[in-house]
């Protein structure tokens, strides 16, 4: 017994006096908490971000070559950082709140969070229907809610509108993923804005009695889902689809080349989209870094990464996409609605899907 | 100096009273509720939301089904092992023994992923069936799937108890029911399953508040329970303290049943006196269908992951297979091990403090101070982060007077914090085990150390110290164990710069980018299991002497 006693505390002893050289150097480099607000507080600027992307590390590496700027990220879910922002008030050491979704950014927007952001460079980098009317927030990416259908069993000719699912002819036919997910609320919630309270709620009402199956999954179980038969449609964001053509994995590729992509309500209101973006928060001690990096991020430089790397769509205008399957999926009309709406519509949004048993 | 000798003399006669390790005791059993006293005050709070009571009556009537089947499975699963194992030989024993621990080591969201890939179509089961000529594929995203995943992943932790339980105290009653020619199925009904009543409330309660602070898995495949509506109120209505209220609501009835269940128990006395003898194990003579449900368990709870796991990770492993995975891993490793020191160390000088307390206040105290376990690690974060917002701002003229400008969130933001709020989630694991070693030790021997006028702390150092030490090595790998899978306060509090396996595994899930994610989770286990064989290992030697 002693001897197993030895033998693992000095296993013990081994890996952790490894470990603690190893974190002793790299604390070595870092600045001191004291120093950093003192000296060398133009050095970085503190992210908090919700989003988790390798390519957006790339970015923010690229970032640090440009101008010298360090991003500390601190990534985590976005609820859980807009309360620590919110009781961490100004003595907070962060600078950005950026997040994957237009309706967060507005209910950052609400609790006054934000600062503005007063930089010319974003914003002709952005055009104005992506960023906030008081320029508390801007967009950097957008992504399209979409349609995928069986090719199978569906032709494409008999799909029109998001409206369109609530109709009978699905019935037991159409997957998506559960209410408690922040894209299929700010769906609801652009439709509450474009087709009023009650037509939406019919609207819900309709599409969750043509449900295959109770929602469930991520949305590449749902275009799964498609592939296998057990549903003809599901409603899903594009950068998915482009992530599973390009996957390793043999049945993601075998999944996806079962599907057709279609960008509903040409006709009409547009196809809904929603955008990752980002605000200065009324906390931040380096303003100036934290200006700088959302006007690289809306660079044509950045955009170019967004939509070639992670099949995002660029925001600006003058970023030539050249992401083949974005290109293929050509250029198509997105509903022209105000995303600060997405916010204010978001609990009405959740009131209905409770209401109609959306789960 | 009249005065001052006064008040020496009355300090000394406190010292006496209340030694040093008795003060360190009360000062960590107040500090590790504070945050969750914190989050009780907090409930009540006006908020305006109010889930309707149709979803709420749907979402506690989930949970409710989950306990009670899980709590059956995982109860019977880790009961039924861990007596065969304990009183029966038979071919591959020891391996059996080991390796039935093992699934502790995969976090249940990894297995809920794994498992329905496994399942679905084009799933490696399907295929497997394909070759026989069968197409079938199963969906298990759903309840049943739901208590499946909880059931396979949790029940280790019966196992474990039930197996250190049974080899230490129940030989005798065991040997005597041998003697009355029992036969097996009279001596599992009328002996086992009686006297496993500690060690199976004891994994239970585990099971139990794991299950209910999980949002992961139920999440996933679709299930609504009482997390479910937590994360609604708070997530979906953006009403934080509704969702701690919900949170409230669940950790006074945890906190009832677990009190209840105490107090019921508080005359079962469970150290023996005399010299505990290791038993003689019955040869089966026939062990075909023992060999047939053991394979079968490890089979299905841990094989099956582990294969789609590797299998995944095939697809990336030459993106993440280089020198970074390593330095991920040993920080990992060392983070890992000094929160679990921190924790046992707190857990212990606290069940010290509390072991001879006969008094209310100190049992409900300590109870309070576990219940971190059955609340949803973000809000254990949440509410030691903002407990120490709070703290700072307190402290704030003591910062400037040693000489911190400017900064406020001194403490908040330190290393201290992160490594705290462990303690406050994973106080139950370390806490419960720590206490039910106290239980098996004969209270004379602390007497006995009193009489030969021993302080409290010498005690504690000299008797206490080194007969828990195989219960504190035991709590420290446990405590290891849940850390390694720990996400949301790990993702929350973690110093900038800090990379986690968790972490990663977070980023790539949430990306949904499995095989990445994979080999990260694969790494984890891969730990896990080390970890899970050690604890297995120290179990094999016999460390108990009274």
């Amino acid at each position: 017994m002693k001897k197993l006693l030895l033998i693992f505390s000095a296993a013990l002893l081994l890996i952790t006096g490894c470990a603690k050289k190893e974190t002793a150097d790299t604390t070595a480099t870092e600045p001191t908490p004291t120093e950093t607000t003192v000296s060398s507080g133009d050095q970085k600027v503190v992210l908090y971000t919700s989003r988790h992307y390798d390519t957006d590390q790339a970015l923010f590496d690229a970032f640090k070559e440009k101008t010298g700027i360090t991003v500390e990220v601190k990534q985590g879910d976005a609820k859980a950082l807009l309360e620590e922002i919110e009781q961490g008030g100004e003595d907070l050491d962060a600078d950005l709140f950026y997040t994957a979704d237009a309706g967060k950014l507005a209910q950052a927007k609400e609790k006054g969070l934000f600062q503005t952001i007063g930089s010319d460079v974003v914003k002709s980098n952005v055009p104005e229907i992506y960023r906030d009317n008081d320029d508390m927030w801007t967009a950097l990416t957008m992504r399209a809610r979409i349609i995928v259908y069986s090719l199978e069993n569906v032709d494409p000719a008999q799909l029109s509108t998001y409206e369109d699912l609530a109709n009978e002819k699905w019935k037991g036919k159409i997957v998506t993923r559960p209410s408690s997910h922040v894209y299929n609320q700010s769906l609801v919630a652009s439709f509450i804005e474009v087709n009023g309270l009650e037509e939406t709620k019919e609207w819900a009402k309709g599409l969750v009695s043509n449900f295959a199956r109770e929602p469930k999954g991520n949305d590449r179980d749902q275009v799964k889902a498609v592939a296998a038969n057990e549903a003809d449609i599901a409603i899903v964001n594009s950068y998915y689809i482009g992530k599973m053509i390009t996957s390793d994995k043999p049945e993601e590729k075998e999944a996806v080349a079962k599907v057709g992509v279609f960008f509903p309500n040409q006709e009409t209101t547009g196809t809904h989209v929603n955008v990752s973006g980002a605000g200065i928060l009324k906390s931040s001690k380096n303003k100036e870094n934290a200006v700088k990096l959302l006007e690289f991020l809306s660079s044509v430089e950045a955009q170019e990464q967004f939509s070639s790397a992670n099949f995002e769509f660029p925001v600006n205008p003058n970023v030539e996409v050249k992401n083949e399957l974005l290109k293929s999926w050509g250029e198509f009309k997105k509903q022209g609605i105000n995303l600060s709406i997405l916010g204010e519509n978001n609990k009405k949004a959740q009131e209905i899907m409770d209401e109609v048993g959306w789960k | 100096m009249r005065l001052d000798g006064n008040s020496t003399q009355v300090l000394f006669l406190l010292m006496k009273k209340y030694s040093i390790i008795h003060i360190i005791g009360i000062v960590a059993l107040i500090l590790t509720c504070i945050p969750i006293i914190y989050l009780l005050l907090q409930a009540f709070r006006p908020t305006e939301t109010v889930l309707s009571n149709q979803l709420l009556i749907a979402y506690i009537r989930n949970t409710i089904i989950m306990i009670l089947v899980v709590g059956f499975s995982a109860g019977f699963l880790g009961l039924t092992l861990a007596w065969i194992i304990s009183f029966y030989d038979f071919p591959f024993r020891r391996f059996f023994k080991v390796v039935l621990a093992l699934p502790l080591a995969i976090p249940p969201y990894i297995a809920a992923v794994s498992y329905s890939d496994f399942m679905y179509v084009n799933g490696l089961f399907p295929r497997l069936l394909g070759t026989f000529g069968i197409t079938k594929h199963f969906d298990i995203m759903n309840i049943h799937g739901a208590i499946f995943i909880y059931s396979i992943t949790l029940y280790p932790y019966v196992y474990i108890a039930c197996l250190s339980f049974f080899k230490y105290t129940s030989a005798s009653f065991v040997e005597n029911a041998r003697v009355l020619k029992a036969n097996w199925v009279k001596l599992f009904s009328k002996v086992g399953v009686p006297l496993a009543r500690l060690p199976l409330v004891a994994g239970l309660t585990l099971v139990i508040m794991e299950l209910v602070s999980d949002f992961g898995v139920i999440d996933y495949y679709g299930v609504q329970g009482f997390s479910t509506g937590i994360y609604k109120i708070w997530h979906n209505y953006s009403d934080f303290y509704g969702a701690i209220r919900l949170s409230a609501i669940l950790l006074c009835i945890i906190f009832a049943v677990v009190y209840i269940e105490s107090f019921l128990r508080r005359r079962l006395r469970y150290f023996t006196t005399s010299k505990s003898k290791s038993i003689k194990l019955i040869r089966v003579k026939n062990a075909r269908y023992l060999l047939i449900y053991f394979t079968l368990t490890l089979i299905i709870t841990f094989i099956i992951p582990l294969i789609q796991l590797v299998y995944n990770g095939i697809y990336a492993y030459e993106k993440i297979w280089n020198i970074k995975l390593l330095q991920v891993t040993l920080n990992t490793v060392y983070y890992t091990s000094i929160a679990s020191f921190i924790c046992v160390g707190i857990s212990f000088v606290i069940a010290n403090y509390v072991k001879g307390k006969k008094g209310i206040f100190a049992k409900t105290i300590s109870k309070l101070a576990t219940m971190g376990y059955s609340i949803p690690g973000v809000l254990v974060g949440l509410s030691v982060m903002f407990t120490f917002f709070d703290v700072d701002k307190l402290l704030v003229p003591l910062y400037r007077f040693i000489g911190i400008k400017q900064k406020v969130l001194v403490l908040s933001t330190s290393v201290f914090v992160f490594m705290f709020a462990y303690v406050v989630r994973f106080m139950a694991v370390s806490f419960n085990n720590i206490n039910a070693g106290y239980k098996k030790i004969n209270p004379n021997l602390f007497r006995a150390s009193a009489t030969l006028k021993q302080s409290t702390s010498q005690t504690f150092w000299r008797v206490d110290f080194p007969l828990m030490l195989p219960t504190l090595l035991m709590s420290f790998l446990l405590v290891f164990l849940e850390i390694l899978k720990e996400l949301p306060i790990t993702l929350m509090l973690k110093p900038y710069k800090l990379e986690t396996l968790t972490g990663f595994v977070h980023t790539y899930t949430h990306n949904e980018q499995y095989s990445e994610a994979s080999i990260y989770s694969l790494v984890i286990i891969l730990l896990g299991i080390i970890t899970v064989s050690l604890i297995m290992l120290f179990r094999e030697k016999k460390y108990v002497k009274s």
